[in-house]
């Protein structure tokens, strides 16, 4: 994969990221689940500021940033708390999916770049209710 | 060191070829790929030694570095659930990932290759010396946090340095499983103490 290409993949998700995120973090009550509240803002904020900066490194190499779709599929109804913790559980797997092939497609500070974006997204799933895996982000081990 | 149950490559690949196969490999590498406690091992500084002798391809280097440093944490590992028997299954994922890591760099590592002198590649000496492990559980759960996430520093370094972009992916991947089991250790030994 180019480079290009491996940023535009991890915008795109991103972009869906930020999507789920805003979806599920209007589902969480702030009062009866605050944990899982402060959890999915962080992740959210986080999300969000990642894709700004995908934009801009899609820019540097002078091509143009994917775009947002106007919806995205949620991973599961998201409607309990298990699968409101859940779907942001597997928007972090999918992010640490397209981090690792970024890592292997990147050089230099933009592969620097997905190594921390990886690293943040694995210990992230952990808050969701995730158990530590043996090679995240690599679905084919 | 022993032959690993799956099949080594053949001598015909190079270095950089077996590398990148393994790095891209399928399941088979991991599965059957494990270790018994008994396993014998190089001596680190045996190792070493071997390699001032023979130039090594740069990524093969760093596979001999993350190989050593993989297997003092996994020592570590051990010692701690010897001693602490109560903490077994705390400790149950982090030894079975660790195993998979050091059986994924053995394949990468040629026999008799040894990491070069630390320094060139700043990742931490792994000592010789056996692992103290700390007298009380909960220290002994905030200590290997700790070596987890030395780890993964230094997997993270190697990722970045390393030439084969399969072979980064695949270091990035043992830096975020590391940093996973020093969340989850750290927050058992907090657990512990409450």
């Amino acid at each position: 994969m180019k480079p290009t290409d491996a940023i535009q993949a991890a915008l795109a998700g991103e972009h869906a990221a930020v999507y789920v995120y805003g979806v599920i973090g209007g589902r969480v009550s702030l009062s009866a689940q605050p944990d899982l509240w402060s959890a999915v803002r962080a992740a959210y904020t986080t999300h969000r500021g990642r894709r700004d900066q995908l934009v801009a490194m899609v820019r540097a190499s002078d091509a143009e940033p994917v775009t947002a779709e106007i919806s995205y599929e949620l991973p599961n109804p998201a409607v309990t708390l298990d699968q409101l913790s859940g779907a942001a559980l597997e928007i972090e797997q999918r992010c640490s999916a397209v981090y690792a092939d970024m890592v292997g497609s990147t050089s230099g500070a933009n592969r620097q770049w997905a190594i921390d974006a990886l690293d943040d997204a694995a210990v992230r799933q952990l808050g969701f209710g995730g158990e530590p895996e043996v090679f995240p982000g690599i679905s084919e081990l | 060191m022993p032959s690993p149950p799956s099949p080594s490559p053949p001598a015909a690949l190079t270095r950089r070829a077996a590398l990148a196969a393994l790095a891209a490999g399928g399941t088979s590498l991991v599965a059957g790929c494990t270790f018994g406690d008994d396993r014998p091992r190089r001596g680190r500084r045996g190792r070493r030694r071997a390699a001032q002798e023979v130039d090594q391809d740069p990524d093969i280097a760093v596979a001999a570095l993350a190989l050593a440093h993989e297997e003092s944490v996994l020592d570590a590992l051990v010692a701690t659930d010897s001693r602490h028997p109560r903490l077994a299954g705390r400790l149950a994922a982090a030894i079975e990932a660790h195993r998979a890591h050091i059986a994924l760099l053995a394949e990468a590592v040629p026999e008799g290759k040894a990491p070069p002198e630390p320094g060139a590649l700043s990742s931490p000496e792994p000592t010789d010396e056996p692992f103290q492990v700390p007298a009380k559980p909960r220290a002994a759960l905030t200590r290997l946090a700790v070596l987890e996430q030395e780890l993964s520093v230094a997997d993270k370094r190697h990722a970045f340095t390393a030439q084969s972009g399969s072979f980064a992916r695949l270091l990035a991947s043992m830096a975020a499983s590391a940093s996973q089991h020093a969340a989850t250790l750290e927050a058992d030994s907090t657990a512990a103490a409450g």
